[in-house]
Order: C-alpha cells, then structure tokens, then sequence
C-alpha cells in the first residue's frame, strides 16, 4: 500500500473515532441523566425503579411496605427461602418472565399505599432509613 | 448474563464474588466490576460486609492480574521473540514490534494503574503485555494494587451510597471509560496523522534531507531548542569545532511555535518565564516536565534519529535532552549521547532527569560541581569550557577603528554594545536612558535581532547605530569599549572571548541571577540592574577609562582557561566515537589549571 492510501485510510480512521467520541460523550450524557431519573425516583418512592436484582427484602425497605405483604403478593410463603433472593431468580424458579413479578409487585406497592391512604414518606437511602426506622403495620391483607 | 452473576452473587456470597472478579481479572469477557457495585449496594441493604466486600475485591483482582501476568510471561515472551525475528508477516515488522515494546515500557505504570479502574477493558491485555514484556514484576504489583485499590473502593462506594440506583450509577461509569478510552485512541490517531502530514511537508521541503549528507565522516547530531539564542550559539560553536572531523547536523526538535512563543513571551511576560523556571527547578516537577516532553515528542525524535542517523547525539538544550536519551535508547542500536551543559555558575535540574548518559561537558567548574552534587558519574562529567564561535577568536583589536568609522562613530569615545534582546528581555530602553541621562558623549551599538520594533524606535537617533540581525556580530562586539546586556551565559562568554568587560543591566532572574555571581566571582566586568546605577557607572567609564582597563587582566585570565578547558572537547568526542570507547571514555579526568 502507498504512502498516499495509507494517509486516506488513517484520517478515515481519525475522523470515524472522532464521530465515536462525539458519540461516547452522548452516551455519558445520557447515562447521566439516566442515573438522575432512576435516582429521584428511587429517593420518591416511584414503583418504577424496582429492579430484577433487588429482594423483596430490599423493596420492603426502599418502599415501606410490609415483606410479608410482599410475599403474599407473589405468592411467596414466609417459610420459602425465596423471599431472600433476588427477582430474576424468584421469576425464574416461578418461570415466568421478571418483568411480570416487578410489574405484579408494582401493583401491589401502589393497592398498600392507596388502603393505607397515606401520603408516601419519600425515600432515605437505605443506610439512612436503618438508621432512623419507621413504624410499618405489619398486618394487612393485599 | 448480568442478572444472572448478580443473583449468583447474592444467592452465594464472599467466593462467588470472589472467583467472578477473579476470573475477570485474567481477562475473561465478564464484569467483575459490576459485580462490586451491586455488592456495595447490598452491603447498603445489609446483607454484606462492605470492608470484607473491599478485601475479597482487592485479593481476587490482584491475585487474577497475577495470573494474567504470569500468563504473560510464559507464553507471551517466546511469541515476541518469534515476532521480532520473523519475516513471514510483513505487515508486522521486527522494528515495529522492537519500537512497540519500548513504548509501551515507558508508559508501562500508567498503563496498569489506569486499566485498573478506568479503562477497564484493557486490563487483562495489559497484564498479559506486561507479562509477555518482561515488565518488573515489583513495579507490576506496586501499580497493580495501587489501581486496584481504587478499582475496589469506587464501584463499592458508589454502590453502597447510591444503592437502588446502583445500575444506573455504574452505567455512567462505564459510558466515561468508553469515552476515555475513545479520547485516548482520537487523540492518539490525531498525533499519527499530524506527524504523518508533517513529515510529508519536511520530505517536500528537504528539510530533513539538508541535513543529511553522504559524507564519509561520521555523523554528530547536534540537538537545538530556538527558545533563546544562547544554545544556538553553543551548538554552532560546537560545529565549528568539530566539523574538520565529523559531519555535524544541527537539529531543533520542536515545533517553530515554541520559538515563537519564547520569543513573545521574553518580550512581554518575563515574570511568566521566570514563575515556571523556578516552579520546575526541583528534581520532581524537573522530571515530570521532561517525561511530559518526552512523551509529546518521542515520535518526532525517532524520524529525525532514523534520518540522520547520528553515530553521537550532543544536546544543548535541557528541553530536548531526556526526550534525545529516551528516543536513543528505543533504537535497535544506541549511539553515545552527550549533554552540553549550558549555563555558567547554576544549570536547571531539567539537565539530569537524565543521569545515564555518555558525557556530560560543563562549561564552568561551578556547573561541573553542581553535576556532581546531583549525582553525575565523575567518570562521565568534563570539565570543558564554554565552547565559542570561531569569529569571536579570530576577531582582532586592530579593526575597532575602522569599524566605528564606518559606523560614523568617534573611535575616542566611550563605546557601548548594548544587546537589545532579539529573544529575551535585554531591558534596552531602560539602559539607553541611563545613559542618556549622564549627559556625556557616549555611543551606543544596538544590536536589535529580529525585534524591528526596537530597531524601528531607535533608527537615525543620535549616537545610536542600530545593528539588525546578523551572523557576523564579533566584529561590532569588538569595536564596543563594554557588552552591556542580560546576562545570557553566551553574552559573558563572547564579551570576555573578546576581552571586553560585561555589564549585566537585565536578567531572566530564575535563570540568569546565578550568572551574576559568576561574574563578580571572577572580574569580569559589572552587574547594575537599576538605572541609577546604571547611570553612575556609565558617568565613571565615560570620564576614567582606566575602570575598563582594570578589568582586562582578570578577563584575559578566564579567556585562557576557557581555551585550554575547550581542547578537551575533541578528546571526549573522539573517544565515544573511537571502537571500544566503554573502555577508553573512563580515563580519569585531567582538571583544567584553574582561572585566576
């Protein structure tokens, strides 16, 4: 190949990782505000960031609903070591799709908080709620 | 494939994450890092320990980077070995895998320490490099854990306080080493192709090529920066005296932008000169500087090293001489490299970044003490002078009178050749107006360069001759009574060359303050720097002559030691580039009698 040709393909080259930095920095871009939505949602209680890697145990906690009202909701009993696992795993052993269980556990989530008729106590992180627990009735039927 | 490790990982603790990361760190397709952030956040949720998740990280993605490297090692050795004396693949030649090797020595450190929690996905590759490289293994671990701890501590801490939004976190983590890793190839691609168009401009122009000629001598390739006249001058002195043996090429490395920018900045941000010579006049920032400078130029120095190819390197410009030392030893054979110290009573540290290389020539016995102290080789280290053009010995005395008749000078009155600075800050209008302000006859030579600006503001003034740029400056040097100027090492050496008395009236304080103890120390003219003193000396010369005379003995002094420290330029010379010279270069060194 000449000296020529090997120039052209170099600044093809350049100019392509060029487009791809112009393109990786609206990745982070958007990975940001990504983050920024999920974050706030997370931090207001929105049921829309419950993820497959979290527990029952965890979305207890992150939304202040009852684990055992949980369970019942997707047909857990209190004595399945399932309840300590994550939702992938739950969807898998139940066999049925993940996206199914989150939105079942959705439903849920938003049917507690209507009986409870309150005003939902916008979320500390979970360091911060174990630290300053709140009162969560513990008895009441989905 | 993530959710499923992240369930592995909750369904079965400590060894799961344990032997995921590990198995990513040897260089398997999988995220071991992610695996930390969602471990930091169940730790947020208190179903791990976040300082045992630290621990468990830390070991397995050290003990898997060992793996890589020792991987590395066994296998990847033999395959370079194979590469670099095949001649089966032409697209990958022997050289380019030598070049390849020593690049990535140098940017080794780096390398690992960032693949460790940046750009993640060159970890395993790099390991294996390493490895294959023979890279030391002490230094592998040292960055190797040093990035590892950071590689452990982020995702944990961003997963353990960011916790429900853990993915999201990591997402933007990874999208920025995608666009680090992207800058980086750009960036990378951008020098390529730039040099690539530069080097074609310089085939075009024959720049490179002037240089080269097919002579029979060997070739010495003398290194040059343009940011100030002074280290031209000493390389075209060094030419001068070696070229009845040698071809001697002189090169400057650098862009035209630094000159330009030395020049603009000299002339209007003295204190921004003098600020960052002092800032990097310690070992540390004096090596960081260099390294940068290296790593900037390294390309550069190599084409110019294949063009020439030099059988000895001499720099004479701290600027360009680590960058010369690294592009030297990256040759498949390295030729001697000798470092001409520059300055005369203190030199910049920048100087011995570099402390390996084949001789150091010292100008001075202040320079060749200051070498000492900063742990050059006594055997490498020479006392030899400050070289000098060869105009400025062959100039006379006897041409004075005739050269300031043609100027339209009074050869009876007192005579001043004032520097005006074509680079640098001579503080010319200052001086003028001190002795303007004695109210006597005196003359002045302006040597204005290349500022027209100066040149422009003084012509046709009254007992100003302005002198532009020329080559030939020895004889008007000559013709003055005293050199007045900042005091630049090469303005002292040419005015006692002369057998004039130097008045330093400006300095690059940093660089060029030691210089004025040099000249106190040994007579060899005056330092004023204020006006008003500038214009009591001028009143005293002008009215007792005897002042200059006074000086001349002592001048005459340093004049013949430097002539006699300067033969030993040659022996140097010729003994690095005579067969066998490891041997012969080690002769004790013979001290030069001492100025008195």
């Amino acid at each position: 190949m000449n000296e020529r040709a090997k120039l052209g393909l170099l600044c093809v080259l350049w100019l392509f990782m060029l487009m791809f930095v112009v393109f990786a920095a609206a990745n982070v871009w958007q990975a940001a505000q990504d983050f920024q939505q999920q974050y706030t949602g997370a931090k207001a209680g929105d049921v829309k960031a419950i993820r497959p890697w979290m527990t029952i145990q965890m979305i207890s906690r992150v939304y202040n609903v009852p684990e055992d009202y949980l369970c019942s909701s997707v047909q857990i009993k209190n004595t399945d070591p399932l309840r300590h696992e994550t939702l992938y795993t739950v969807a898998s052993r139940k066999q049925q799709p993940v996206d199914r269980l989150i939105s079942t556990l959705q439903h849920a989530i938003t049917m507690y908080r209507q009986k409870q008729k309150n005003v939902t106590r916008p979320m500390q992180s979970p360091w911060f709620s174990s630290m300053f627990p709140s009162p969560v009735p513990k008895e009441i039927a989905p | 494939m993530t959710p499923f490790f992240i369930s592995v990982l909750h369904q079965y603790g400590y060894p799961a994450l344990w032997l995921i990361v590990f198995v990513a760190a040897v260089g398997a397709p999988i995220s071991g890092n992610l695996l930390l952030y969602a471990g930091g956040a169940f730790a947020a949720f208190g179903d791990f320990n976040l300082v045992l998740l630290f621990f468990v990280g830390l070991s397995a993605a050290v003990l898997g980077d060992n793996l890589g490297y020792a991987l590395g090692w066994k296998v990847g050795t033999p395959l370079f070995i194979w590469l670099e004396q095949q001649k089966r693949l032409r697209f990958i030649s022997p050289q380019s895998v030598t070049r390849g090797r020593a690049y990535f020595r140098r940017r080794a450190g780096l390398a690992i320490f960032l693949s460790r929690f940046f750009i993640l996905v060159l970890g395993g590759p790099i390991n294996l490099l390493a490895g294959a490289d023979r890279y030391p293994y002490r230094k592998f671990l040292f960055w190797d854990i040093s990035g590892q701890v950071l590689g452990a501590i982020l995702p944990l801490g961003i997963g353990y306080i960011f916790a429900a939004s853990w993915g999201e976190a990591s997402n933007i983590s990874g999208a920025f080493s995608t666009f680090g890793l992207a800058s980086l190839v750009a960036t990378f691609l951008s020098v390529v192709v730039l040099r690539r168009f530069r080097s074609k401009r310089h085939e075009q122009t024959g720049e490179v090529q002037q240089a080269i000629q097919t002579e029979t001598k060997p070739t010495i390739l003398l290194l040059i920066s343009r940011s100030g006249g002074g280290h031209l001058n000493l390389a075209q002195a060094l030419q001068e005296r070696l070229e009845g043996c040698y071809h001697v090429a002189i090169v400057d490395p650098q862009s035209g932008r630094v000159e330009r920018f030395y020049t603009w900045a000299s002339r209007h941000f003295v204190g921004f000169l003098n600020w960052q010579f002092t800032w990097t006049n310690n070992p540390l920032m004096a090596w960081g500087l260099q390294y940068y400078l290296a790593l900037v130029g390294s390309k550069r120095f190599t084409h110019i090293l294949e063009e020439i190819q030099p059988r000895l390197i001499i720099t004479t410009h701290a600027m360009v001489s680590h960058a010369a030392a690294r592009a030297n030893e990256e040759r498949p054979e390295r030729v001697p490299l000798v470092f001409q110290l520059t300055d005369l009573e203190r030199v910049h540290l920048t100087w011995f970044s570099v402390k390996d290389a084949d001789a150091y020539l010292a100008p001075t016995r202040e320079i060749f003490a200051q070498a000492l102290r900063q742990g050059i080789d006594k055997e490498r280290l020479h006392l030899t002078g400050r070289p000098i053009r060869r105009q400025f010995l062959e100039t006379g005395q006897d041409e004075r009178e005739a050269t300031l008749t043609n100027l339209g000078f009074d050869p009876t009155l007192l005579t001043i050749f004032l520097q005006g600075g074509a680079q640098g800050s001579a503080g010319a209008d200052r001086v003028i107006t001190s002795i303007r302000a004695t109210g006597l006859p005196i003359q002045i030579i302006l040597a204005t360069g290349h500022n027209s600006e100066l040149l422009r503001r003084y012509a046709g003034t009254e007992r100003i001759q302005v002198l532009p740029f020329t080559a030939e400056i020895a004889p008007y040097m000559a013709a003055a009574d005293v050199i007045a100027g900042k005091a630049g090492a090469s303005s002292i050496s040419e005015a006692f060359l002369l057998e004039k008395p130097f008045l330093a009236t400006a300095i690059l304080a940093a660089q060029e303050g030691p210089g004025l103890r040099f000249i106190e120390r040994y007579n060899l003219g005056w330092v004023c720097l204020e006006p008003k003193s500038q214009q009591e000396l001028f009143t005293k010369l002008a009215k007792n002559p005897a002042m200059i005379s006074d000086k001349l003995q002592s001048i005459q002094a340093y004049k013949a030691w430097n002539m006699q420290a300067n033969q030993e330029i040659n022996r140097v010379i010729d003994r690095l580039l005579s067969p066998g010279h490891e041997e012969t270069i080690n002769v004790p060194l013979k001290l030069v009698e001492e100025p008195q």
